[in-house]
């Protein structure tokens, strides 16, 4: 699989982490890392806890790591989430879209990761 | 945009070890990069690094420090003010970027980067600090917060732009001996000194506008013009409280001429103060025409000098050496004459310093080898016995790289032994390039000539260049055998020449005039004596009789 057919399975923005990334070697380097990135692990928990602040956190740096990878969709629902625990802010988002949010990220991120494993087996 | 031919540091602080490593990638083939993973690390980095990082890529949201702390501890710290922080945040926070800048943040890039973007944006604050850097250095002497040469001169020239009907005057202020205190009290006490001159020197001079440091103990300071006596306006005594023991001269020029350019003002003052260094009554001098005329006689003979050479105008004479163990002419030192077919006779005293001032002195030393090898090859050509010529180098001559190979080259073209040759050096060049004159003498010596140490005991003796130099003969100053003389105390003598015994240098005494002073000086067992006793310094012909008359 070329890491050009990873995105299209993973619904990835290739000319964006081309743009950022450069070259195509290192896109196919980070990608793989993502495997071992930890913030949806950490917004997901946070989510758990009911932990507004770890939810920022989460979010945040989930939005960050898959802008610069170009996982577009997945960095855009990211920020969403962001945003709306963003410190001051006041939450406008009812528990059930907030649910519904966090359901398409995971799943968002699922497809991500299974398509990456996919990748890196060859 | 270029890269700099130099690799700078950059130092990323970012939480996220994925965002961090990326950026790491695709920094590293154009920057050496630093990593942190919060603002505390980030800072830590920051002082270990010590000075060597150009610029800071600070993130925004991190846990324990994150950048906005980071840039308040930055601001309080102060030391890393100057370290340009490009921050990076995400596209959508306006208020974040604004709370950066107003924190001291220089610039920003917006999250996903354009690794190109990023790049052009840290070259850009780096060339711009760096700039900055620049400008302010040379606008401020570091040492002592004075402006700089140019900064003095431009600032001065803007003035009197703006101000077309005041009345302006300049005082310049120079340290007597200054290369000898440096050598005697250390850089370090030195450049303390030369703090408290530029703090004390303003509050001295009435009408003070500004200052600049224009030499390296040369001080220049604009002032309102005064209708009184700069003489007497002048007199305060900076001594007191002052660990160095100094001698300050001021040159003072009035009403500065809005035609003539700054620098032109204070060459002008300096002239009037070198006109008084060395007298310890005077302390102040002012420029009037007795000193423009000497200025015009100074530039003509710095016009003249170079036809001079090529019309043969410099005459080399030579004075001899009696050696006192044989009771014949063990030598000559040979002396430069100038005699101008308008001006006349131009006294040594006169156009050397101003040789040595512009480096035209190094063209006639050199001249002045090349006469000498010609007259020794003359002399052992026409079967004379032919004595060993010393030679003067001016502090100048030794930068000229492998001085000693040129010479070297040129005794051998005429094919004379180097022991030929002496080399004579007078004590105070010593103070210049220690390092670099210790190692041209002892190429020079390496190669077979004489060093002979000129001037002892004339007031720049010092017994660290008698240590450190590589010598072979001591010339004992004419003031200390005049003294001796004079006082019948032969006490400084005596001791000049056990030292020279002691360090296995042979002596020769200078200015010697008198039978009373000869047999003094062969009690003494000094070596040789030169002075008008035996000859007055003789032109070439004249030279080669008297060689043959007392060199049998």
């Amino acid at each position: 699989m070329t890491t050009q057919e990873l995105y299209e399975n993973i619904g990835g923005n290739y000319d964006s982490a081309k743009k950022i990334l450069q070259m195509d070697r290192l896109i196919g380097k980070f990608v793989v890392k993502f495997l071992d990135e930890k913030s949806c692990d950490k917004l997901l928990a946070a989510k758990e806890a009911g932990d507004p602040a770890g939810m920022f956190e989460g979010a945040h740096a989930l939005k960050g790591v898959s802008a610069n990878l170009g996982f577009d969709r997945l960095s855009q629902m990211a920020s969403d989430i962001a945003e709306e625990f963003r410190p001051g802010h006041t939450p406008s988002m009812s528990p059930e879209e907030l649910d519904r949010r966090f359901a398409e990220l995971k799943a968002q991120y699922e497809r991500t990761i299974a398509g990456i494993r996919e990748f890196a087996a060859g | 945009m270029d890269s700099f031919s130099e690799m700078r540091t950059v130092l990323v602080v970012e939480d996220n070890e994925m965002n961090r490593e990326i950026l790491c990638d695709l920094l590293m083939d154009e920057f050496e990069v630093l990593q942190a993973e919060n603002g505390l690390v980030g800072l830590q980095r920051l002082e270990e690094a010590n000075g060597k990082v150009s610029a800071v890529l600070l993130d925004v949201y991190m846990p324990v420090c994150d950048g906005f702390e980071f840039l308040e501890r930055r601001q309080k710290d102060g030391r890393f003010d100057s370290v340009p922080v490009i921050m990076m945040t995400a596209s959508d926070s306006v208020d974040d970027e604004i709370h950066c800048l107003e924190m001291g943040a220089t610039d920003f890039v917006t999250k996903p980067y354009n690794i190109e973007v990023v790049k052009n944006r840290i070259k850009s604050v780096i060339r711009l600090r760096e700039s900055a850097a620049m400008l302010n250095r040379l606008e401020r002497d570091s040492l002592t917060g004075l402006y700089s040469k140019e900064f003095f001169f431009h600032n001065v020239e803007l003035l009197l732009q703006g101000n077309g009907d005041k009345h302006y005057d300049i005082v310049c202020s120079d340290v007597d001996n200054f290369r000898t205190l440096n050598e005697h009290y250390g850089r370090d006490q030195c450049d303390n000194f030369l703090r408290y001159l530029a703090e004390k020197v303003p509050g001295i001079i009435p009408g003070v506008v500004f200052g600049g440091r224009i030499g390296p103990d040369v001080f220049a300071f604009l002032a309102e013009h005064q209708e009184g006596d700069w003489r007497e306006l002048l007199q305060a005594d900076l001594q007191e409280g002052q660990p160095i023991h100094f001698n300050l001269k001021y040159g003072v020029i009035q009403d500065i001429d809005r035609d003539t350019p700054v620098s032109g003002s204070c060459d002008h003052a300096t002239l009037a103060l070198r006109r008084i260094k060395g007298r310890f009554n005077v302390s102040v001098a002012v420029y009037d025409d007795e000193m423009r005329r000497i200025q015009l006689q100074e530039h003509q003979i710095v016009e003249y000098a170079e036809p001079a050479i090529q019309n043969g105008e410099f005459q080399i004479y030579y004075q001899p050496k009696h050696s006192l163990a044989t009771d014949t002419t063990g030598g000559a030192e040979a002396l430069v004459r100038w005699i101008h077919p308008q001006l006349g006779f131009i006294s040594p005293g006169m156009f050397i310093p101003l040789f040595e001032r512009n480096g035209f002195i190094t063209r006639l030393d050199f001249y002045i080898w090349e006469e000498v090898c010609r007259e020794l090859r003359r002399l052992l050509d026409g079967g004379f016995k032919a004595v060993p010529i010393s030679v003067n180098v001016s502090r100048m001559d030794f930068e000229v790289p492998d001085l000693a190979g040129h010479i070297a080259a040129l005794a051998d073209r005429y094919e004379l032994d180097h022991s030929l040759l002496h080399i004579e050096l007078t004590e105070s060049i010593y103070g210049d390039n220690p390092g670099r004159i210790a190692k041209t003498l002892e190429d020079l010596h390496n190669n077979g000539f004489i060093i002979e140490l000129d001037d002892f005991g004339s007031g720049y003796s010092s017994l660290t260049s008698l240590n450190t130099l590589t010598l072979d003969v001591m010339k004992l100053d004419m003031s200390i055998i005049r003294q001796a003389t004079a006082t019948h105390d032969y006490g400084i003598l005596r001791f000049a020449t056990l030292l020279a015994d002691g360090m296995r240098l042979k002596t020769v005494a200078e200015g010697v005039e008198t039978a009373e002073q000869v047999s003094a000086l062969k009690v003494l067992g000094c070596d040789y004596i030169q002075g008008y006793y035996y000859s007055k310094p003789l032109p070439g012909r004249e030279f080669e009789e008297y060689l043959a008359a007392h060199c049998a």
